[in-house]
């Protein structure tokens, strides 16, 4: 096929890369802004726990088959057992400096506890609640209200993006599609008359989706390198000293230009499908007309 | 055997009006058939119909033997390019030259080079624009234009002619130019199917006569006349 055949708008044809690119920056922008918020909330996560304090007369052996059934758990990521002794001894490094605070504390004065830390947020309250009832538990502490609260817009952020992504994903399926529209107007006749002279459908079809997909490669290729190497700089300049974590994949832990990268790869993938689907789509409805 | 049949055409679109209405003739190879009447009595829509441009609502249409209304989908390009097509409106890519133009169709179905090169030399010679080659649609006259979509509808040696108002824009002089290629084509044994309302033509040609009004088929004459 003669590419003069499909003749476009130079400027055209830049304002629908940059249209798309920007969508698609967008679009990974907004991946980063997630996994930012995501490692975020991995790493209150990690430092939350629940502390069980237990009454003085409750023995050290039930509280270890407590910490022994615990750490079996599915919702514990860990259990720390902290005797009576320990306890004391944190407390008197804690304040060194306070000898006549430390003169009225006797080593039997303060509980026994297990510091429990859970894999997600939302499971501390579950297990504060089962945990109240049992014997021998004197108090339960965890900053409920900041988990309560936290937890919402942790949930409230994964709605946004979900709703977010799915939006410029709309917005770029329809740029491309308006595009190829557009594009199929400017040389309606000349498909017009492909068709009268006998060509078959793929003859006039495969140019415009060649040129769809095309179209969402390049924008993805774009955007994608730019936002790797917003990564590269991130990384290389230490402005984050930490790799990305996800709430909803508490195993997964990556290094930010890796992220980066995947978030290339399903950019690329998802320009190539829109393109397509956008193409066929534009080019079937006058095929078929 | 005839090499076009038509058995009661009809084509009703949805508002109730019939742009034809049970229209049965046929047509032998090699001839050469005026289809007249005035405008809107339906001679454009036979024409649409042949290459399946547009949809019968009831009715066949036999080429070669073969319905065209039950060719699949896949198969109509091969279809379009047995049948010729020529219309008023001449059709010619403005950012094509005329070799080009006439190139158009023999890509399509991926013509090899060495072959296109012969063809179209061959069919511009035929309709007079060996010199005009390297020319541009704007470059062109009216007739000329007409005699470059002829060209272009030559190119794959059709079997079938099938020219929609070829004459309705363009002069008198050009007019007969035209019929003049038209004629040549079909003395080479390719069948003509003119579709016109231009009386002076039909009456000094004298060939066969199929008159439609409304959408039917009022009389069809061999030798015939405009009027008849």
């Amino acid at each position: 096929m003669k590419n003069s055949f499909y003749k476009k708008e130079k400027l055209l044809i830049a304002t629908n890369i940059i249209s798309v690119t920007i969508t698609f920056l967008l679009l990974g922008g907004l991946a980063f802004v997630i996994a930012f918020t995501q490692t975020g909330i991995r790493k209150l996560e990690e430092q939350a726990q629940i502390t069980i304090f237990f009454e003085d007369a409750y023995p050290e052996s039930s509280i270890l088959n407590l910490a022994n059934e615990l750490e079996n758990d599915p919702q514990v990521s860990n259990v720390n057992y902290v005797s009576k002794e320990e306890a004391y001894s944190i407390f008197t490094d804690l304040n060194k400096d306070e000898p006549v605070l430390l003169e009225s504390i006797t080593p039997d004065i303060l509980p026994a506890s297990l510091e429990i830390k859970t894999k997600k947020l939302a499971d501390m309250n579950d297990i504060s609640e089962r945990l109240s009832n049992m014997d021998g538990v004197e108090e339960i502490k965890f900053y409920k209200d900041v988990i309560e609260r936290f937890t919402f817009w942790t949930n409230v952020s994964y709605a946004v993006g979900i709703a977010l992504v799915s939006l410029f994903l709309i917005v770029s399926y329809a740029i491309i599609l308006i595009t190829l529209r557009i594009n199929i107007g400017y040389i309606g006749k000349e498909l017009e008359i492909l068709k009268l002279v006998g060509a078959s459908d793929a003859y006039i079809k495969n140019p415009l989706v060649k040129q769809g997909v095309s179209l969402g490669l390049i924008s993805a290729f774009i955007s994608g390198a730019l936002l790797l190497s917003f990564a590269l700089i991130v990384q290389f300049a230490h402005l984050i000293n930490t790799n990305i974590k996800f709430g909803f994949i508490p195993e997964i832990e990556i290094a930010l230009p890796i992220f980066a990268l995947i978030i290339n790869f399903v950019l690329v993938a998802s320009g190539a499908a829109l393109g397509y689907i956008g193409s066929v789509s534009a080019i079937q409805k006058y095929i078929n007309h | 055997m005839s090499q076009i049949e038509f058995f009661n055409l009809t084509k009703q679109y949805e508002n109730g009006f019939y742009a034809v209405k049970d229209v049965s003739f046929a047509v032998s190879k090699g001839e050469f058939v005026f289809i007249v009447g005035s405008s809107g009595a339906g001679k454009s829509t036979l024409v649409r119909c042949l290459i399946r441009e547009e949809e019968p609502t009831a009715g066949q249409i036999l080429f070669n033997g073969k319905n065209v209304i039950e060719i699949p989908k896949k198969e109509l390009p091969e279809l379009r390019r047995q049948i010729g097509v020529v219309f008023q409106d001449f059709k010619v890519l403005d950012t094509r030259n005329v070799a080009d133009n006439v190139a158009v169709a023999l890509e399509v179905v991926n013509t090899p080079a060495e072959v296109k090169n012969e063809i179209i030399p061959n069919v511009l010679n035929m309709v007079g624009l060996q010199d005009k080659s390297n020319l541009f649609p704007y470059q062109l006259s009216g007739g000329e234009k007409q005699r470059l979509s002829i060209a272009r509808a030559l190119a794959h040696e059709p079997d079938v002619l099938v020219a929609d108002e070829p004459t309705g824009m363009i002069d008198p002089k050009a007019t007969w130019e035209v019929m003049e290629i038209l004629e040549k084509i079909n003395t080479l044994g390719t069948t003509i199917l003119m579709a016109t309302h231009d009386q002076s033509i039909v009456d000094k040609l004298r060939k066969r006569v199929v008159r439609i009004e409304k959408g039917q088929i009022v009389s069809d004459v061999e030798k015939g006349k405009y009027e008849e």
